[in-house]
């Protein structure tokens, strides 16, 4: 009886031991928490770009027979804007006696929209006994595309030069044409 | 002889295939990747109220021609209108315009991993686990109309429209130094056919 006992308290043990075992080792999904943001802003666009990349991918391998060759491009785009929040009463001045109007907007800002999400196929060689391209070695090349237009434009100013140039000449216009609709002579001045 | 003959070319012949069949299967090595610098296509002047912007990090699984796709994109996107040719009348002590139709823009984001591919299969025995260019470009198309209008039904393009009325009456009152009424016809918004 004693012996029955022990061996029930054995058996137990083991199954205990191995649940605990093998609930340890019970792999969870990996969990990803995914991000949605719609933020109320106050912005006055006045320019808007957009700038073409081109890749090139190449794969030529000694034991390879064929080439394996493609060309893609897509498009990423630029705004500019004026922030509409940082406008104040003071930086409007109207001189009724001049009929004039001084407005003072806030500097123009330039921000990257966002990128085409479809990607235009330039050219493609795919050798007979090469593999076709996949979406990954696509998404790749999207990805070093991207990374090195990210850093030519923090770089090269002559995407935000010609962004703000274009932006500012639209604010004058606009600005003088709605002033002098009213009657007014309208000077526009920019805070830097 | 001859028997021994024929041997040798059969068994030749089944390591050619054989040789073959391993080489094709040889998976591709990661090619080389050269970028041409940026160049500008299009510069647009365009004066435009813009009121949401918006992020969204989405897992993508789409089907397009017994191939299925799983991914995770990041988008970015804005609504805004066009107030340079806004409907207006000024005739009496107040100034009424109208509030003309949305811009919904949504893109794929620029920041980095913004298109990550993670697995695509093909659905039947005989079909391709590769897709095309014009199949990605598909799904792409279709997330683009589900983001969109994902907007409409979230009441986002509504909120838009809202404060935009807002934004505009305080710019135009500023200007025009008389009380201003923004009237909205669509204050849900518009959906545009694609």
């Amino acid at each position: 009886m004693k012996k029955f006992t022990v061996l029930k308290l054995y058996l137990a043990a083991l199954i205990t031991g191995a649940g605990m075992l093998l609930g340890g080792c019970r792999q969870t999904p990996p969990e990803r928490d995914f991000y949605e943001d719609v933020r109320s802003v106050d912005k006055l666009v006045f320019a808007g770009m957009s700038i073409t990349k081109t890749a090139k991918y190449e794969n030529s391998e000694w034991y390879k027979v064929g080439k394996r060759i493609a060309v893609y491009s897509y498009d990423t785009y630029m705004r500019a804007y004026i922030d509409m929040s940082l406008l104040t009463p003071d930086d409007i001045r109207v001189d009724e006696e001049k009929k004039s109007v001084q407005i003072t907007l806030p500097a123009v800002q330039t921000e990257l929209v966002g990128r085409d999400m479809t990607l235009r196929k330039e050219y493609e060689n795919i050798g007979l006994f090469r593999s076709n391209m996949d979406s990954r070695e696509r998404a790749e090349i999207k990805e070093k595309a991207n990374e090195s237009l990210v850093s030519e434009v923090k770089e090269n100013p002559k995407f935000k030069r010609q962004l703000t140039e274009a932006a500012e000449r639209k604010a004058r216009g606009y600005f003088e044409a709605l002033f002098a609709r009213q009657g007014y002579r309208c000077v526009v001045v920019f805070k830097k | 002889m001859g028997k021994l003959f024929r041997s040798i070319i059969v068994a030749a012949f089944v390591m050619v295939v054989a040789a073959a069949v391993v080489w094709c299967l040889i998976p591709e090595k990661k090619g080389d990747v050269t970028v041409k610098d940026g160049e500008i296509t299009g510069l647009e002047e365009m004066v435009r109220i813009c009121t949401v912007d918006i992020y969204n990090e989405m897992p993508v699984k789409a089907t397009v021609n017994r191939k299925m796709l799983f991914g995770i994109q990041k988008q970015t996107g804005s609504i805004s209108f066009d107030i340079e040719h806004l409907e207006a009348d000024n005739t009496g002590d107040t100034l009424r315009v109208w509030l003309p139709r949305e811009i919904v823009e949504i893109h794929e984001a620029t920041e980095p991993n913004s298109w990550e591919v993670i697995d695509t299969k093909g659905l039947t025995l005989f079909t391709s686990d590769r897709m095309t260019i014009n199949e990605e470009n598909r799904v792409k198309e279709k997330l683009k109309e589900v983001a969109v209008s994902r907007l409409y039904r979230n009441g986002t393009v509504k909120r838009a429209r809202a404060e935009a009325r807002g934004t505009l009456a305080r710019m135009l009152a500023n200007i025009y130094r008389k009380p201003v009424i923004v009237s909205d016809s669509t204050p849900n918004g518009q959906p545009r056919r694609l």
